[in-house]
């Protein structure tokens, strides 16, 4: 199965409760901001073959400033295929340290206002059913298991990012 | 709000005036932050407006784009009758010369989108 993997902001999904003029199940517009195109396509990263779920996370999460959680969504590539909407594989879009990863960069194409809002529906109904995220000390553990295993070039980082690593080591 | 006070939205012409499928880019340009629409949009009177009488206030990021491309003939501004607003129920604040649209969900924010294709094929 291979599963489509998307980093979110988690604040512009979830409602605070302070915020009392929006209804329950209602999509702050903040989040289609969470989700902004490029040429109508929505980058998402792809766990296929030997690229795992953690290593995306790593690439992903090596490219901030800072260690902090890791939000994302997760579907079955065949679950957001049977909602209509097409991926393809542009690993020329992938912009993380590791090559590998960005080999499995795919593009969700042919976007329109609408199919955005759709798509982004299927986020929140993923987001509320399960809150998905990884814990500081594994991302950093993620990150630190591929720059030992050379797939992240530490020299890449920010130094704030490797100076918080290494506590974790 | 009179009758005669539109909504100034500027966009980028070659992206909103098309008889195809708006792109998701779209929403680049009309985005929010902290659930109200970044900047504040320009009230016009009409009438003004068309005798070009009255100066622009915009604050989008448009202007920094026209600036940087110097390619402010790119950008149209689309007018949306004030009453759009008022009667859909959203909520905003009105300043001097501009609006401040705010409590926005996703969805009103795409009634706005599609107010603005829709305004932006017919001017």
């Amino acid at each position: 199965m291979c599963v489509v993997i998307r980093a979110i902001q988690f604040q512009k999904w979830s409602k605070h409760p302070n915020v009392k003029w929006m209804k329950s199940g209602e999509m702050q517009a903040d989040a289609l901001r969470d989700i902004r195109t490029t040429q109508s396509a929505l980058s998402v990263y792809l766990t296929c073959g030997e690229v795992s779920f953690s290593r995306i996370v790593a690439a992903l999460a090596a490219k901030r400033d800072k260690l902090r959680q890791f939000h994302y969504v997760d579907f079955d590539r065949k679950f957001l295929e049977s909602k209509g909407f097409s991926l393809t594989n542009t690993p020329e879009h992938g912009t993380t340290f590791d090559e590998t990863v960005n080999a499995v960069h795919h593009d969700i194409v042919d976007l329109t206002p609408q199919t955005l809002y759709d798509l982004a529906q299927c986020f929140l109904d993923r987001i509320s059913k399960e809150r998905l995220e990884v814990g500081v000390e594994s991302v950093a553990c993620f990150i630190n298991c591929g720059i030992d295993s050379r797939h992240i070039d530490e020299g890449s980082l920010k130094p704030k990012l490797v100076k918080q690593l290494r506590a974790y080591r | 709000m009179s009758e005669s006070v539109y909504v100034v939205v500027p966009v980028l012409a070659e992206a909103w005036i098309t008889c195809g499928e708006l792109s998701a880019d779209c929403l680049n340009e009309i985005h929010s932050a902290d659930k109200t629409i970044l900047g504040e949009l320009g009230l016009v009177d009409r009438k003004q407006y068309e005798h070009n009488t009255l100066q622009l206030n915009i604050t989008r990021n448009h202007d920094q784009y026209a600036r940087e491309t110097d390619n402010s003939t790119a950008i149209v501004h689309v007018l949306i009758d004030a009453q759009f607003f008022k009667q859909n129920e959203y909520n905003y604040n009105i300043f001097e010369n501009s609006i401040r649209i705010k409590q926005l969900t996703a969805l009103k924010l795409l009634d706005i989108v599609r107010e603005v294709r829709r305004r932006a094929n017919m001017d």
